[in-house]
């Protein structure tokens, strides 16, 4: 269903609506009237160009109706871009409170919305979450809610390369979990990835995992050229 | 043609000069929102009275509230069905991406076209549901106002009943989604929370249901009681030109076959 003015057929509807002064241009050209064919609901049977029919009187001209009344444009406006950073942030405050409380199932329910909205702000909540004496089942979420940060810091990659060799198993395992969802997403150039893999591999050498791990974790590792 | 070019210079300007043209989140605020649901609850509107989710979503697909007539949290999957909090988004981020100023289209509208032999078959493929945004977060939260889908552009496209484009003051301000309960309940639903939250289209806003072409480019006669323009008709099964913009009936659908639910009977 991809809109082309029919005065302007070079075109594309990502550019009129990037562009207000295109658009106004679009606009006043569509208030004098277009070819019928461009006017026809969305799944009616295409009229072919050189056989259209001027819109009958007392039918609505939708595209004049469309352009007069302003636009109703798909890509968000830097308004509602704001808006929209708004609504995410009162939702990671929202839900980093959640994390302070002192009942363990509001915690574990803070980092999971915290993964929803993964924010630099989601991202330092988190790592200061696990870097606290906190309870394993909280600590767990907290670390998978991790997983979801898109370009992960050096503070939260080392927290969690803390983790891998924490007291209880359920936490190293989330790490190691989280560490490899990393190393399988993010772009092998870059500093992040390098960080993540060095520590892995310096884990490795220093033997503090236990060997079912260290040889878990070596494997992983030979699976990427470094 | 002299009211044309004035209609149009005042959109250009508009265009290029006014801010705060584009609608947000603040046309509908929760509390409104949730006293329409109840009022639409209330409502006899057929299918099986099944708790409800539903979707505000603004002119962009963004999420702006969801909630629910049923339990909220993690209680909701055992209230009402937890499939259709995200069906909800769906139908919502479907009827804003298919209405727009001028021309209005129900997800109802919608589900003969996309049949094999149709002429949008496959529409339902585009657009798909984003994984990532739909599924994350707490499930303690859900239909509440932190709901983990609010603020994000869930997508999908959904071509069954329920959901419905918001207008005011003729612009289309973004959509409804409801599901819960048959298809034919929810787009009756979301035609109740829309009259309560006067955002039905109006003149000269038209519809499928009120302004169509055949494929031969002849109009034809609108159903009686067509006003608005996306309104739900049910299938009649005969070869009436009005059963190629209709639905399937749904269990307990005929006796709610209203305009007050915006929903009409094919011949």
């Amino acid at each position: 269903m991809a809109y082309k003015n029919p005065f302007l057929p070079g075109l594309t509807q990502t550019d009129v609506l990037r562009k207000p002064c295109l658009l106004a241009i679009a606009g006043l050209l569509a208030a004098c009237g277009g070819p019928a064919q461009q006017t026809s609901p969305p799944s009616a049977a295409a009229v072919p160009m050189e056989t259209a029919r001027p819109i009958p009187a007392g039918r609505p001209d939708l595209q004049a109706l469309a352009a007069r009344m302003g636009t109703g444009g798909t890509p968000p406006a830097p308004e509602q871009l704001a808006e929209q950073k708004r609504m995410v942030d009162e939702q990671v405050a929202y839900a980093a409170g959640l994390l302070g409380s002192p009942d363990t199932d509001q915690q574990i329910s803070g980092a999971e919305q915290l993964a929803a909205y993964p924010t630099p702000e989601a991202e330092r909540c988190l790592t200061r979450y696990l870097k606290a004496k906190r309870g394993a089942e909280p600590r767990v979420a907290a670390i998978r809610a991790l997983g979801y940060m898109k370009a992960p810091g050096r503070e939260a990659i080392g927290a969690l390369l803390t983790a891998m060799t924490d007291r209880e198993p359920r936490v190293r395992d989330a790490a190691l979990q989280t560490l490899a969802e990393y190393l399988n997403r993010l772009n092998p150039e870059s500093a992040p990835f390098g960080r993540v893999f060095g520590g892995l591999k310096a884990l490795v050498r220093s033997k503090r995992l236990d060997e079912g791990t260290r040889l878990v974790v070596a494997d992983l590792l030979a699976g990427f050229r470094r | 043609m002299k009211a044309k070019m004035i209609g149009g210079l005042i959109s250009a300007i508009f265009a290029t000069a006014a801010p705060g043209v584009w609608a947000n989140c603040g046309d509908l605020h929760r509390g409104e929102l949730e006293t329409a649901v109840a009022a639409a609850a209330a409502a006899s509107t057929g299918g099986y009275g099944l708790p409800m989710w539903v979707t505000f979503v603004d002119e962009t697909g963004m999420v702006c509230q969801i909630t629910t007539n049923g339990a909220k949290g993690d209680e909701a999957g055992n209230s009402e069905w937890l499939g259709s909090r995200v069906i909800s988004a769906q139908k919502a981020f479907t009827a804003n991406a298919f209405s727009i100023n001028g021309y209005a289209i129900s997800t109802a509208n919608l589900y003969a076209a996309v049949q094999p032999g149709g002429s949008l078959y496959g529409l339902q493929h585009s657009n798909p549901v984003d994984a990532t945004q739909a599924y994350a977060g707490s499930p303690k939260l859900y239909g509440t106002k932190n709901d983990p889908i609010v603020g994000k552009r869930i997508g999908g496209i959904n071509v069954f009943g329920g959901g419905l484009g918001l207008y005011k003051n003729g612009k289309k301000i973004g959509a409804l989604g409801v599901s819960g309960d048959t298809s034919c309940r929810d787009h009756a639903f979301a035609w109740q929370i829309r009259g309560v939250l006067s955002m039905h289209p109006v003149a000269p806003t038209v519809g499928i249901t009120t302004s169509n072409f055949a494929a031969d480019g002849s109009n034809p006669t609108p159903l009686v009681g067509a006003a608005k323009g996306d309104e739900m008709i049910l299938a009649s099964g005969s070869n009436d030109y009005w059963n190629a913009w209709a639905q399937p009936k749904c269990p307990n659908s005929e006796p709610a076959a209203t305009t007050a639910n915006g929903t009409l009977l094919a011949p």
